[in-house]
């Protein structure tokens, strides 16, 4: 087949155009991906009128997260940038050193999420002197310089875990096992106090058992030697914070020991929520540590001029068992 | 339209200035832009790491204001005090590098409070400064004692932001070699496409100039071969090209017509030449045969001369005059066989012909003559006029039983002056008339009483003289009614004549 001169004339302009566009093409390809790795230097970021720091005991499980993303929340909206001491300095320093970091730093806010001592009541008090406005969270320093409290109503949270207990009762002997940790026991010990109070049937044996060791993996072994024993196996057992709730149900599951014992957990995490959902676990108090954090973050943004006010305020732990867990899951969504 | 004929006006070098300059213009600017998208790669690579080198500079003058701050508290000595200054003040410039802003970036957060804590070292480390100046010992070694917590707090700090700038500006500078690879691969690959590109350009316009160039090279090769029936095409473009291809074309229509006109004059020459070959042959001819028909005129002449002059002399009148219109027939005869003649002379000489023959015949021969006088000077070959009179004689009243009549009439009609040569004897059909006017010979050479010249002979000579065919018509109304033999003599300028017999 000959083909005609025009013919030709157009296929060779045709493959020249082709080539043009295949060169326009590859340049445009080669120019954004310059584009994206000069964007890459670029630092981003949004800009806030005020900066807070967060300092809190807990980091990286659902409770700290939680509380986090509750201030972050709420600072979001007033113009507030929250940075999480722990995320932008050293995981291991203690909330004492995180404390004197913030005052260094001059932020513009503290919410304080930490255990009592003499020595953080005195960095709270140095900061409020060098104008630096501190929320606590969870546990009060009561004496110390502190604009606002918000914490868990100690009352309500250990009579909520006593009528829970009581609910399980029937008829016949019972023997809780309130797992504790010496370390927090001016906290654990209050809520304790509440939940022996609240159960009134002397057919309900309560016992407190120390789980803390010397060690951060001390309360799973010691939980597991409280299940593995069959002289101290408990009908129920209570637990107070978050890892012991997850330690005691995963121990339940391997000693094959669920529906025998009844665990009442104290916590709203994902594995847990599943585990409550599979009924490993009875039922689990829950603290909404989102609202503390917000509440914390909004609080201190209102009272930011004024001086010598000090607010407390609580939060109700709300239970949840089979019956609302699906209801809280829609509300969760 | 008018675009294309702006196209077709480029000239070849700027078709080829626009090929080279084109393509290489082309190549280049595609070459700085890949260059420019490389060199600026290349300088932000080299930009990746230096966050960490500044950082690395701010801890390590931060290290110097510590240690000078001690060994000044140490020794309270001026020098380390100056250089304690000296570093303070640079530690304070590089501070304004780093953020002073809250947003929300990890990296530019730490700086800020960064900065911040290093404001706040500064101020402590002032104090204690000025406390030891103050000898206040107690209120320095307390300061010291903060400053040096602030001191491993900001250089944590810009440790972790250190190592997290290094691993971000790691990923960067991966980043940056990947998009570098990808930009080389595609600098390669741009610049063998644009190569293929321009190749093909070239090829098609490098094409599109040599193409007419050889096929004009193969015209011109055919030109030289001798085929003058080609025509160079692409005469439409304006360029050199299309100039050359229509000056060729030009060049070889005129060779042709040239050699068209050259032909044509050469065969007319040849014809003519043949005609002239031809007439003297026929002239020979007739001389031939009249010299073989007859003795020596010139003998034969002087012979009746003298025959003349014994008759006059013996007082035999009619014998004279026979003998002497002999002698005038032959003298004629001798003297005109070869040139042309007037029609007069022609004329005179049917008279002395037709007398001779009527005295042989005893005046058997009835002759007239009907003349128009003006028209006796024209000029024509000579012995036409005996020959077809003898014809008449011979071939038409020769054994009539009537009274045979000859009758010769001149006159003109239209352009050309007619002579008519009538007899009433026998006639001829068509066929002999046919075969006489196509140049036949129709009777015998050897005829008695004949001068030798057929009217084949007579009319090729008219024929070729007035280089005319329409010279003669012969005409019958039958057998037994007679013959007329009309000459037709076209009045041209006597002078044309006369160069033509010339």
């Amino acid at each position: 087949m000959k083909l005609h001169k025009r013919e030709i004339a157009f296929y060779a302009m045709l493959i020249f155009a082709a080539l043009v566009t295949a060169v326009l093409a590859l340049t445009v390809i080669g120019l954004k991906r310059v584009n994206q790795a000069q964007m890459m230097t670029e630092v981003k970021g949004k800009n806030y009128k005020y900066h807070y720091m967060l300092i809190q005991t807990g980091f990286g499980d659902e409770r700290s997260g939680n509380l986090y993303t509750g201030a972050k929340k709420a600072g979001e909206k007033l113009g507030i940038l929250v940075e999480d001491a722990r995320e932008s300095g050293s995981q291991d320093e203690t909330t004492e050193e995180m404390m004197k970091t913030a005052i260094a730093a001059k932020v513009d806010g503290i919410i304080l999420e930490s255990e009592y001592s003499m020595k953080m009541q005195e960095l709270i008090d140095q900061a409020s002197e060098q104008n630096i406005p501190v929320a606590v969270v969870g546990r009060d320093f009561i004496d110390s310089k502190r604009k606002y409290f918000v914490g868990i109503d100690v009352k309500q949270t250990g009579e909520m875990f006593g009528h829970r207990v009581q609910e399980m009762y029937e008829g016949k002997h019972l023997n809780v096992a309130v797992l504790t940790e010496n370390a927090k026991a001016a906290s654990q010990g209050s809520v304790y106090y509440h939940i022996e109070r609240a159960i009134s049937n002397s057919d309900i044996d309560v016992r407190p058992v120390d789980v803390s060791g010397e060690n951060a993996f001390s309360a799973d072994e010691k939980i597991r030697a409280l299940l593995h024993n069959p002289n101290e196996v408990p009908d129920v057992v209570v637990c107070l914070n978050e890892v012991e709730t997850i330690c005691a149900y995963k121990a339940a599951v391997d000693y094959n020991m669920v529906g025998k014992i009844k665990i009442i957990g104290y916590s709203a995490q994902e594995e847990v929520i599943s585990a409550l959902e599979k009924e490993i676990i009875d039922s689990t108090i829950m603290i909404d540590v989102a609202e503390m954090g917000e509440k914390a973050v909004c609080k201190l943004y209102d009272n930011r001029d004024k001086k010598n006010i000090i607010i407390r305020e609580t939060v109700e732990p709300r239970v949840l068992d089979k019956e609302n867990i699906s209801q809280y899951r829609k509300e969760k969504r | 339209m008018r675009k294309k004929n702006t196209k077709q006006s480029y000239s070849l070098r700027l078709k080829l200035m626009a090929v080279f300059i084109g393509t290489s213009l082309l190549i280049s600017a595609i070459n700085v832009f890949l260059y420019i998208n490389l060199q600026r790669t290349i300088e932000q690579i080299d930009t990746v790491y230096v966050s960490n080198e500044e950082l690395n500079e701010l801890s390590e003058c931060l290290e110097h204001i510590q240690e000078k701050v001690y060994e000044y508290l140490m020794t309270k000595d001026s020098r380390p005090l100056e250089d304690y200054y000296r570093y303070e003040q640079a530690y304070s410039e590089m501070l304004h590098n780093l953020n002073r802003d809250t947003i929300s970036n990890t990296v530019l957060l730490q700086e800020k409070n960064i900065y911040n804590m290093s404001l706040s070292y500064l101020q402590v480390t002032d104090d204690t400064v000025s406390a030891k100046r103050a000898g206040n010992i107690p209120k320095y070694n307390q300061t010291y004692e903060k400053g040096t917590e602030i001191y491993v707090k900001i250089h944590r700090a810009i440790w972790n932001l250190n190592n997290r700038q290094l691993q971000s500006n790691s990923e960067k500078y991966k980043e940056f070699r990947e998009t570098l690879n990808h930009l080389v691969l595609i600098c390669a690959s741009v610049l063998s496409l644009v190569l293929a590109a321009n190749v093909l350009f070239i090829v098609i316009m490098t094409r599109s100039i040599t193409k007419p160039i050889g096929e004009l090279a193969e015209a011109a090769n055919k030109v030289a071969g001798g085929d003058f029936d080609i025509i160079v095409p692409y005469s439409e473009t304006k360029d050199e090209l299309g100039v050359t291809a229509r000056a060729f074309n030009k060049m070889v229509e005129s060779i042709r017509n040239y050699i068209a006109q050259t032909k044509e004059n050469y065969e007319r020459e040849s014809r003519l030449r043949e005609n002239e070959m031809k007439m003297k042959s026929e002239l020979q001819d007739a001389q031939l045969k009249y010299l073989q028909a007859q003795i020596n005129p010139h003998f034969l002449f002087n012979t009746l001369n003298a025959g003349a002059q014994l008759a006059m002399m013996e007082d035999a009148e009619k014998t004279c005059l026979f003998v002497e219109n002999m002698a005038e027939f032959f003298r004629y005869n001798v003297q005109k066989i070869s040139t042309d003649t007037t029609l007069r002379e022609e004329i005179e000489l049917v008279d002395n012909y037709l007398y001779i023959l009527n005295v042989r015949f005893s005046g058997e021969i009835h002759y007239e003559k009907q003349l128009d006088k003006k028209l006796l000077s024209v000029r024509l070959p000579s012995m036409i006029l005996q020959p077809i009179v003898e014809n008449a004689v011979n071939h038409g009243i020769r054994g009539v039983e009537w009274e045979g009549h000859i009758q010769l009439a001149v006159y003109q009609e239209y352009d050309r002056i007619c002579i008519s040569v009538r007899d009433n004897g026998h006639g001829m059909d068509r066929q002999t008339i046919e075969k006489i006017l196509h140049g036949e010979q129709v009777h015998s050479e050897e005829e008695k009483d004949s001068t030798g010249i057929g009217m084949d002979n007579v009319i090729s000579r008219m024929r070729r003289f007035f280089d005319r065919e329409d010279v003669i018509a012969i005409s019958s109304e039958g057998t037994g009614r007679g013959t007329e033999v009309i000459l037709y003599i076209p009045i041209l300028e006597e002078t044309g004549v006369q160069e033509r017999n010339v």
